[in-house]
């Protein structure tokens, strides 16, 4: 009877560091998908894996400040240019069409997603491929903000961790 | 070295790029040919097989032909269709909401196929139309119709915005007034009383006593919208027995402001900033647990990523077909070889080189494999264009489906697939026992 309470104990005590270091291991996991700066917070930047020399990147933006700010664009070390887009439809194709500037009010949240607004990456350094992870900068009126980028499946529609809380 | 030659082509104009690779994919034709004719001239027997032979070499070309055109045409159709649905729905920048299905307002609001959705009311009508950044927020509100075609109610700058100037006739100036599409067989000044609701359950008579005249109307858009007749919004709201959305000393007024006390509610409202990145700003404000704003080219984005897969199905299953034919055809030709063998052989017999009879045989299958799918090409023509016109009245879409860059491609890359192929019946035929073929 002693013996089995003993072996119920230890293996309680085994699930629960496994569940310790699982959770450590999710909240670095989350770490790697999110940023925070100048009362902005980013989360789940991600982008098409491609061997094109541009591509498109996508993330959610919370603007957690008690003022208005613009999105303009950003910066990458992996592309010639980072320009802010917009998806149209002209004469019946789809294209992404530069814009300069979009506001995000006060405790309002931004969505760049397929079909609608993105940074562009032009003149890519590299083939980008899935699985792994660059920087890129993206740019406020108020101030930058450094965010990891994760590149998906080149038919991805969204954050291989979309619908996660953070 | 590879950076600089994919930088160069990156470089070259579209056209010039589709030139290239229509050349590049044609090059195993001239290639082969010029490899196998070399030094001979195979011509002249070429052309007396060809109508020695010319209904049964007719069968063959039709059969190529026929392959050809339904692959290309239902490439060409989807890609046609896929347009113009994105045409028709351009004017459309973003469309607000009561929350619900994006795709079933697309529908309703764009296409005007009509669904029972919740209305949007005073309130947030109001907080969309003094948004300092909204330059347009015109009601649309849909569900009654006159003899199939839709009757909705909006504003006279929608109508402007949608349409430009009127082709005949003037805008509404009272709520008793239309502009009918361009596709509406009412002439100006006729009038008629709206049923209400759409299609098989209309209700006849409903709104009798509420009587409309048309007074303009709108060119033609390409969109559903041709076949629907405009009404003021306020007229909508009057034959339903409720406020006009304008104060009782003002009641005869047309379009905004509304007055928020007064104003009923809309399916749906149009809005337009002038610039893109306000559109993308409101819709991000608009999109609320009470309210929901979408992009129809988004929408529609969304159902062509769908369509993508079905066109690349498709793709397959033209390719799949086009393989098939060509396994026949080249049986067939196995067939035929045997057909002549006996000329061949004569052939043979009076000197002519193995290799001579083997250009005459491949010259003789690539000349059917050529003819059939050029006439493939002229097959899909047509009947894109009779498709098209057929879709267009079903869906009152404008479907302008043409052949392009892709099909050419595609024939291209199935020509010098099937004339390498025929090199095997032209090697079965040189192959074959002389003197056996004699005697038989």
């Amino acid at each position: 009877m002693r013996r089995s309470i003993l072996i119920i104990l230890g293996v309680l005590s085994l699930t629960s560091t496994a569940s310790l270091a699982g959770d450590h291991h999710h909240a670095n996991d989350h770490a790697a998908h999110e940023a925070a700066a100048h009362g902005i917070h980013g989360l789940h930047a991600w982008t098409r894996a491609t061997d094109d020399d541009h591509a498109l990147v996508f993330v959610e933006l919370k603007n957690e400040s008690d003022h208005e700010v613009h999105l303009t664009g950003g910066h990458s070390a992996i592309a010639e240019t980072v320009t802010l887009v917009g998806f149209q439809m002209q004469e019946g194709e789809a294209v992404y069409v530069p814009i300069p500037q979009v506001p995000v009010q006060p405790e309002g949240e931004l969505d760049l997603m397929p079909n609608g607004l993105a940074l562009q990456l032009d003149g890519l350094a590299r083939p980008l491929a899935k699985g792994e992870s660059f920087e890129v900068e993206i740019v406020f009126d108020q101030g930058h903000l450094m965010m990891p980028v994760q590149v998906e499946a080149n038919n991805a529609t969204q954050h291989s961790h979309a619908g996660h809380m953070h | 070295m590879f950076e600089t030659m994919a930088d160069l082509w990156q470089a070259l104009p579209p056209t010039f790029q589709d030139t290239l690779w229509l050349l590049a994919l044609l090059a195993p034709t001239f290639i082969v040919g010029g490899m196998v004719c070399k030094g001979y001239r195979p011509f002249g027997l070429i052309g007396a097989l060809l109508w020695r032979y010319r209904w049964t070499n007719l069968v063959f070309i039709l059969l190529i032909a026929v392959s050809v055109g339904i692959g290309v045409g239902l490439i060409a159709q989807e890609r046609g269709l896929r347009k113009g649905s994105a045409r028709a729905a351009e004017k459309f920048d973003l469309i607000v909401a009561a929350p619900g299905s994006e795709i079933t307002m697309l529908f309703a609001s764009v296409y005007l196929r009509p669904s029972d959705v919740p209305l949007l009311d005073a309130t947030r009508f109001q907080n969309v139309a003094s948004n300092p950044r909204v330059d347009m927020a015109a009601p649309i509100a849909f569900g009654d119709s006159y003899a199939g075609a839709p009757v909705v109610g909006t504003t006279a700058e929608f109508i402007s915005h949608l349409a430009g100037n009127l082709v005949e006739g003037r805008l509404f100036q009272t709520s008793t007034e239309a502009v009918a599409g361009a596709a509406v067989s009412l002439p100006l000044g006729s009038q008629f009383s709206p049923d209400h609701g759409v299609g098989d359950g209309a209700e006849h008579g409903a709104h009798d006593g509420h009587v409309n005249t048309i007074v303009g109307r709108m060119p033609p858009t390409g969109s559903p919208w041709d076949k629907a007749i405009l009404v003021p919004v306020e007229g909508v709201w009057e034959v339903h027995g409720l406020p006009n959305g304008h104060p009782p000393h003002a009641s005869d007024r047309l379009g905004p402001p509304f007055d928020p006390e007064f104003f009923p509610g809309t399916p749906a409202v149009l809005v337009r900033a002038q610039e893109l990145w306000s559109n993308y700003a409101l819709r991000s404000e608009f999109t609320r647990d009470d309210m929901m704003a979408f992009f129809p080219g988004a929408v529609l984005a969304q159902l062509h990523s769908v369509m993508g897969d079905i066109r690349q199905v498709m793709s397959v299953m033209a390719v799949l077909t086009q393989v098939l034919v060509t396994a026949g055809v080249l049986t067939g030709l196995i067939v035929l070889t045997r057909l002549f063998s006996r000329r061949l052989a004569l052939l043979r017999a009076l000197g002519a080189p193995r290799r001579f009879v083997f250009s005459v045989v491949w010259g003789y299958a690539a000349t059917l494999i050529a003819t059939g799918s050029l006439a493939g090409l002229m097959v899909g023509w047509v009947a894109v264009g009779q498709i098209s016109r057929i879709v267009s009245q079903r869906t009152d879409i404008l479907v302008n489906a043409q052949l392009g860059w892709a099909e050419l491609h595609l024939v291209a890359g199935f020509v010098s697939l099937t004339v390498v192929l025929a090199l095997l019946p032209a090697f079965l035929a040189m192959s074959r026992n002389v003197l056996a073929d004699l005697r038989a």
